[in-house]
């Protein structure tokens, strides 16, 4: 079911475009987000996400010359607290190449909005970092929701030999 | 107070436009001006400062009814990023300029067929150099 009460949500918007920042919290707020605040700085950003709890961070990636990914790192590497490591965050970006995207998949974040963003598509990438939350990954090599998205849907084998238990010869 | 167990997602959506629809103002009381810094940055050669202005117009314009600007601002970005197929002539990136300036000529009054009819007469060249622009 899709989401439709936003009334519990604390989101936390990290935007240095002031514009934007403020663009986004309209929206929020015209869907009736719980608690939304608005970080400037990564500096800032860090303090909340010490002293709040959230439900959702919406980061740009070029916050502070590109530090926006440098965020979601340390978020995905921060111990529990009022937050844990596990924390939804979407990346809002102009930049949408793919040497972006999958950038940003490495990194750990949950959804990637393109801005400019409409009303419909914050809705969407919201309800899925929220309530259609991949599984949770924490490895050496990667801390992050699962990056692969669909599951790969093979029936059992029902053949005489499944080749992809045999040992190699 | 409205009872918002029994909101619609399309409900949330049309909040949502609303509130968009507010900040409309905002956004077009400084698009001539912005785009009057684009063009002097890119004069000036200052690409970081035009690059920064580009892409926060690419970003915002399409929110609020203007998807062109979004489309020629994110061409400019590219280009001054050497994100491009082939180098557009400076005649070709004049053209472009002086399609944006005009388009946002008089923002509270837009010519919807004047920009649809700029634009398209503008895409072939931005394509020669960006091919999936």
């Amino acid at each position: 079911m899709a989401l439709t009460d936003l009334s519990n949500l604390r989101i936390m918007i990290v935007d240095s475009n002031v514009f934007i920042a403020k663009t986004l919290f309209s929206i929020l707020e015209a869907f009736n987000a719980g608690k939304i605040i608005v970080c400037e700085t990564i500096e800032d950003a860090e303090k909340v996400i010490t002293q709040t709890n959230l439900d959702c961070v919406f980061i740009d990636f070029m916050v502070e010359d590109r530090r926006g990914l440098g965020f979601v790192k340390t978020v995905r590497n921060m111990a529990e607290g009022k937050n844990d490591k596990t924390l939804p965050i979407i990346l809002n970006t102009g930049l949408t190449d793919m040497k972006t995207i999958f950038m940003a998949r490495d990194y750990g974040v949950n959804e990637i909005i393109s801005k400019p963003f409409s009303p419909d598509q914050v809705l969407l990438k919201l309800d899925n970092a929220i309530n259609n939350k991949r599984e949770f990954i924490d490895m050496d090599e990667f801390i992050g929701p699962n990056r692969r998205r669909h599951k790969v849907n093979m029936t059992d084998w029902t053949g005489e030999k499944d080749r992809r238990s045999a040992k190699p010869e | 107070m409205d009872d918002d167990s029994k909101i619609t997602k399309d409900e949330l959506i049309s909040r949502a436009n609303a509130a968009l629809k507010k900040i409309v103002p905002e956004f077009v009381g400084n698009l001539k001006e912005r785009v009057s810094k684009l063009e002097t940055a890119i004069h000036k050669n200052e690409r970081e400062e035009a690059m920064s202005i580009a892409y926060d117009l690419e970003c915002e314009a399409a929110t609020f009814g203007w998807p062109r600007v979004t489309r020629i601002c994110k061409w400019i970005r590219k280009i001054l990023n050497g994100d491009y197929d082939n180098k557009p002539s400076a005649e070709d990136v004049l053209k472009t300029l002086n399609a944006l300036k005009l388009m946002v000529c008089d923002p509270e009054n837009p010519n919807e067929d004047r920009d649809m009819a700029l634009f398209k007469e503008l895409y072939p060249i931005l394509q020669k150099s960006i091919s999936d622009i």
